[in-house]
């Protein structure tokens, strides 16, 4: 027998596995089948609260990353040059929306560079919205609301070491 | 050492049929596999000495995996040389049939190998059940054909073998001091493979720990003179002259070769990331391995119990280093690709789980175990279609490797549904 040394080892066990299989697994790994498929509807990431379609930077340059995680986006830059973690001026993050709505403005909380601007797509070009000084922990511009479906961030200061991290994004949008 | 049974015969018609359908993928789908990333460096040792001559070459990946496609690499340069001599460079044509047909033979390997493990540990049927989970319910398929220049397969395979090779010196006293020098030998291969990988020997050294005097036991018998000195012989082999080419390389017999990389966030780990992002995460490309870890808490119900305290400690060793490493999404490659490496050592907690589960069932009768089965029969093929549906979708552009969003996932999910 694989399981158990002794008898009395035995009952113990049966019962503390009747319990095991019977719920907690069970359970574990139905809420975890779960958990999977919210996660894969989307359910689960912020963006989805906030009609963000996409996230965009130059993710197929070397070396520069946008991502969606558990907590909406992170924008890497220039990592690859070890021991320099600096992001690059002109780095780009292009927020997508879901369809065209009336935004006036964005709150970020993160990590970020000494200067960004914020663009907003008028169908034809980029509009300037609004430029936000490095602020500790988070990063908020608000403007005078415009119709638009993207949002375009872009570093336009940035000094040694400072990085762009994207912890969570939040569109406010008019009433 | 169990004798064959039907299960056994099972086991190798599944496996040759993978083995077919992964020789095919290669043949018609994949059409090269050297120059993937890291994977080209690991492989540059064999252009490098047999063609180019170039003996002062160095990069920061140790020669291990070259080693293991070296055999492959010289039926290819002989092939080359006798059916097209003006295409001698290393690089295509059979050179890269030859890296993809080593990573099947490693894996083919690693999959025996770690059978006979389990079969030692739990009845035929569960370690056939849990070879069958990890073949389709993981990746290591897709790094033993399309990322065979990776380090990952053939680590597989000598985590395997270490395992096998551990089981063996105390089944076999009087092939004790062979298996030893075995031993040391993959373990060496293990440290030229992946440095940090040398890691693995706990598994070796904490065998029956927390099992009071056996595992004073069990370390008597390792430090003993019936394996110690055979365990450093061994080791020396492999890693003596990857020391000696650092040596002659860069002036040092030992060598950090990622000292210009760091760990970017210890202070801050990427462990959600890690497991459980859409970019990356372990558990969310691979979902099948949760079981594994649910079946840390039954090894001790099992003749795996030996191992209770080894396989936690390596999954938390690998997911440390890689969420404080500044890459912790390890490149443009398919999911958390170093957890593979660990693969062996999580088979035991998977069998156990699945050994344990089995018994549970079977103690059930009518209705009642009708619906158990069902549930745990759902979860487990969806887990394994999660995995299948997303290497699909990655191999069919929906997927990012890099950084993948859950959209990217959600088609991939419902493509087939």
């Amino acid at each position: 027998m694989t399981f158990w040394e002794n008898d009395l080892m035995k009952e113990k066990q049966i019962q503390q596995d009747k319990s095991v299989f019977n719920y907690m697994v069970p359970a574990i790994l139905l809420g975890f089948a779960i958990f999977l498929l919210l996660k894969f509807d989307g359910v689960l990431d912020p963006s989805h609260r906030n009609h963000i379609r996409n996230f965009e930077s130059d993710r197929d340059q070397e070396n520069l990353y946008a991502m969606t995680d558990d907590n909406a986006a992170t924008v890497w830059g220039d990592l690859s040059f070890w021991g320099e973690d600096t992001v690059p001026e002109d780095t780009t993050l292009t927020v997508y929306l879901d369809s065209v709505r009336p935004v006036r403005g964005i709150w970020m909380l993160g990590t970020f560079p000494s200067e960004l601007s914020f663009y907003g797509w008028t169908g034809e070009k980029w509009q300037l919205l609004a430029v936000r000084e490095k602020t500790p922990n988070n990063c908020e511009a608000s403007f005078k609301p415009m119709e638009t479906d993207r949002i375009k961030i872009e570093v336009t200061k940035s000094e040694e070491g400072q990085r762009w991290e994207v912890g969570e994004i939040d569109i406010y949008e008019n009433e | 050492m169990k004798t064959n049974d039907r299960y056994y015969f099972y086991f190798k018609l599944a496996l040759v049929t993978v083995a077919a359908a992964m020789v095919l993928y290669e043949l018609f789908y994949c059409d090269h596999f050297i120059g993937y990333m890291d994977g080209k460096y690991y492989y540059q040792y064999l252009p490098e000495f047999f063609i180019e001559r170039n003996f002062s070459f160095y990069v920061k990946f140790p020669m291990g995996t070259a080693l293991c496609e070296l055999p492959f690499f010289l039926v290819a340069h002989l092939l080359t040389l006798w059916l097209s001599p003006g295409n001698v460079t290393g690089y295509g044509g059979f050179y890269e049939y030859a890296v993809g047909f080593c990573g099947i033979f490693f894996f083919l390997v690693g999959c025996v190998l770690l059978f006979k493990v389990l079969r030692e540990l739990f009845e035929s049927k569960n370690a056939l059940f849990t070879m069958l989970l990890l073949i389709v319910g993981t990746p290591l398929g897709l790094y033993a054909t399309k990322y065979a220049s990776f380090s990952h397969v053939y680590t597989f395979a000598m985590g395997s073998a270490l395992l096998f090779f551990i089981l063996r010196m105390d089944a076999d006293p009087k092939r004790e001091m062979g298996y030893a020098f075995l031993t040391g030998l993959v373990a060496g291969w293990i440290f030229i493979l992946r440095n940090v990988n040398i890691v693995f020997l706990l598994i070796y050294l904490l065998y029956d720990f927390g099992s009071g005097r056996r595992w004073t036991d069990h370390l008597a018998k390792v430090f003993s003179l019936r394996r110690l000195p055979f365990h450093i012989i061994g080791g020396l082999v492999l890693v003596l002259p990857q020391c000696l080419y650092w040596k002659r390389t860069t002036g040092s017999f030992l060598l950090n070769t990622y000292a210009d990389e760091r760990f970017a966030y210890l202070g801050e780990p990427k462990i959600l990331e890690v497991l459980f992002s859409d970019a990356k995460g372990y558990f969310i490309f691979t979902p099948l391995m949760i079981l594994a870890v649910l079946g840390w808490f039954f090894m001790r119900r099992t003749k795996a119990k030996s191992f209770r305290f080894g396989v936690p400690l390596l999954f938390f060793y690998i997911l440390c280093i890689t969420s404080t490493w500044w890459c912790w999404w390890l490149g443009g490659v398919y999911s958390i690709r170093v957890f593979l490496d660990i693969l062996p050592f999580m088979a035991l907690s998977l069998g156990a789980f699945m050994a344990c589960l089995d018994y549970w069932i079977r103690q059930k009768s009518g209705m009642e175990k009708r619906v158990y089965t069902g549930i745990y029969v759902i979860c487990i093929l969806f887990f394994v279609y999660v995995n299948l549906a997303l290497l699909a979708g990655a191999q069919r552009g929906i997927v990012n490797e890099t950084f993948s969003n859950w959209w990217e996932l959600r088609r991939a999910i419902f493509h087939w549904i």
